[in-house]
């Protein structure tokens, strides 16, 4: 089943997510951050462990960006796999996003 | 041996006869030199002892004959035994073909000296002619098993994609067999994926290992890895193919479709260079990782760069064979040549390359195999293949699947999971997989959400708000009664073959219009946009209820 799991290290905070990225994990994703806005903080979506994604993950990942007031790039997505990389490149994600 | 004694004298011949039965060879006698013909045609002989003066037929004339019988590589030594001994008559004795003469009277030592020096000659030729039949035999067994190879490998090198716009190549192997080797396939998003491999050596040796690599080529890019993925796989394959002195160079680019960024790996190979639309190096992109065969599987780096590529630019890479090549005086091309082939100013950089090479080899003997590729920034566009799987169609049955969803079915799990395994395993639609999935789970939710469950997607404008209608979306899912989604995904033929998947929901409807309409940067209404960017046909019908896509499947998805 699907994972969120956090991790600060030093001023970087990388939330990772491991099976399905939908809206079952809302809650969970939206805590990782929902305390950080306006922080110093760099913020790092960990898509190694990903296996889905759908249009609900498109928009926790903008909710994300708008909550904590970033700019566009200024969130980074790693580790994504090609097959989501052709989903957010559908969505355009690759002009709003850092695929790192 | 065996001795043919020909002289006129009966004397003569006893003499010698009973000279060399002592020594244990087998005497044949003639009288004249047709007689010496006529025998030497009857019988195998080892060496002839020829007189020059006979009737019928002298020495001379029967040597001449008997060399002329002789041409098909048996050496058999014709030494003349004459009175005469002016040089005239003894450089006549040599120009009919004789191999030797002794002037009578003659001593029995030299005689039997000449005879075994004779003989030993005969045996070395025969050990020769020996040799070289086998080198003929050996030599066209190579051609005929060289014919053959080659075939093959023209054919495992034959599906690279002969016209496609984007990518540009030079080979020139150094034999028959390239150590080089160029590779490149669509991806199953509409880019462009290129392989450029310099295996140790040249010639065969190294081009055998060419071979596993085409063949997989294909089928990784089918599965739209990675290019630091397929170069895990390449790496995978070839260490436990190779032996430990062999490896393979290489540069592995894929091409997005909109042809405006590239992912490269680069194993060994020289530095690639990233042009300027003036020719001059905007970037230079240096290998990173091992070639391929030497690095441990759990070693291994999967890692790559990506590059943006703004209009007009280009990537330029190319095997050692170019930096090493060497004119007649033994100096190397070098780097430096090539670097200066690149400047502001420059048109076409990689036409330049060719041509200032070509000017220094000066036609000197090729070392190495050379290959030099552009790839281009710019729309994918590969004509040829796409025409040949045109043409050739799909050649599978056409199918329809249908499936009713009552409320114990949409409350229990996601069942667009469940239809995906279904339909993923079809080889045609495998490569879209994760499009059609993405695609059927859309027109899912807007189905049960908007359809059954009846939420705004006003709702989803707030953070809060989006929260609020996922936590709605399930107390409404837990409170369903009596509803219905039908999925049907049809396989069928339309100018081309497509995927048609039709959802027809038992709700109310809701007001379609507003949600085609919405493309716009909020956190919602994305659902919709994606599922018109990979079909070619939307819509909705009957008050929002049913709605009917058309997904081509024999295009790879194309964005924009």
């Amino acid at each position: 089943m699907s994972n969120v799991s956090v991790n600060q290290q030093d001023s970087t905070l990388t939330v990772s997510i491991s099976g399905r990225f939908d809206f079952n994990i809302l809650q969970d994703f939206r805590d990782c951050y929902s305390e950080m806005a306006g922080s110093d903080m760099k913020f790092v979506v960990d898509l190694a462990q990903t296996e889905y994604i759908d249009s609900s993950a498109l928009g926790m990942l903008l909710n994300m960006k708008n909550h904590l007031g970033s700019d566009d790039c200024a969130i980074e997505i790693c580790n994504c796999q090609p097959n989501l990389m052709k989903i957010f490149t559908i969505a355009h994600f690759d002009k709003k996003f850092k695929f790192v | 041996m065996k001795v043919l004694v020909v002289d006129d004298q009966a004397t003569n011949r006893a003499i010698l006869t009973w000279l060399l039965e002592e020594d244990g060879h087998e005497i044949c006698e003639a009288q004249d030199g047709q007689q010496a013909i006529d025998a030497y045609q009857e019988d195998d002989f080892d060496i002839v002892l020829m007189d020059v003066m006979m009737p019928i037929m002298d020495g001379l004339q029967a040597t001449k004959k008997i060399k002329a019988i002789q041409a098909d590589g048996n050496y058999v030594p014709i030494i003349f035994l004459t009175a005469l001994d002016d040089d005239k008559a003894l450089s006549q004795c040599l120009e009919s073909g004789g191999d030797d003469f002794l002037s009578k009277p003659y001593n029995d030592a030299v005689l039997k000296a000449k005879i075994a020096a004779h003989m030993r000659i005969r045996e070395l030729t025969q050990v020769i002619t020996q040799k070289n039949q086998q080198l003929i035999e050996h030599n066209n067994r190579w051609q005929r098993e060289q014919n053959i190879v080659a075939h093959i490998f023209n054919k495992a090198l034959e599906h690279n994609l002969s016209e496609c716009e984007s990518l540009r190549s030079h080979i020139a192997p150094a034999s028959t067999f390239n150590g080089d080797i160029l590779l490149s396939a669509p991806s199953p998003a509409g880019g462009l994926y290129v392989f450029l491999g310099d295996f140790t050596g040249h010639g065969l040796g190294a081009s055998i290992g060419t071979l596993p690599i085409a063949h997989s080529f294909d089928q990784l890019a089918l599965r739209h890895l990675s290019v630091g993925e397929i170069a895990f796989e390449f790496n995978k394959m070839l260490s436990s193919m190779l032996p430990d002195y062999m490896f393979c160079c290489a540069t592995i680019l894929e091409l997005n479709t909109l042809g405006d960024s590239v992912q490269v790996w680069m194993g060994g190979l020289p530095d690639a260079y990233l042009v300027a639309p003036d020719g001059s190096i905007r970037e230079t992109i240096c290998s990173q990782n091992m070639p391929l065969g030497v690095e441990h599987n759990e070693k291994f780096n999967k890692g790559f760069e990506v590059k943006q590529l703004n209009p007009g630019e280009s990537v330029v890479f190319f095997t050692d064979g170019i930096i090493e090549a060497e004119n007649p005086n033994g100096e190397f091309f070098e780097e430096e040549r090539l670097l200066n082939c690149f400047a502001k100013g420059v048109k076409d950089p990689f036409s330049v390359i060719l041509s200032q090479l070509e000017d220094f080899i000066q036609g000197a003997e090729q070392r190495d195999d050379i290959s030099l590729v552009e790839v281009k920034s710019g729309p994918v566009v590969i004509k040829h293949n796409n025409q040949l799987s045109e043409l050739k169609g799909y050649e599978g049955i056409y199918w329809q699947m249908n499936c009713d969803l009552g409320v114990e079915d949409i409350q229990r799990s996601n069942p667009v999971e469940e239809i995906m395994s279904v339909l993923g395993a079809q080889t045609l639609l495998r490569p879209n997989k994760d499009v059609i999935g993405l695609l059927l789970a859309e027109l899912y939710s807007n189905a049960l959400e908007h359809g059954l469950l009846d939420l705004s997607s006003d709702l989803k404008r707030s953070e809060d708000g989006f929260a609020e209608y996922y936590q709605l979306r399930q107390e409404r899912i837990e409170a369903l009664n009596d509803a219905q989604i039908n999925i049907n995904c049809e396989l069928l033929f339309e100018d081309e073959t497509v995927l048609r998947i039709r959802l027809v929901d038992s709700g109310k409807g809701f007001e379609f219009e507003n949600i085609l309409d919405s493309d716009h940067e909020d956190s919602f209404g994305r659902g919709i946009s994606l599922i018109r960017k990979v079909c070619k046909r939307v819509e909705y019908s009957n008050n929002g209820c049913t709605v009917e896509v058309d997904f081509p499947v024999s295009r790879a998805v194309v964005l924009d």
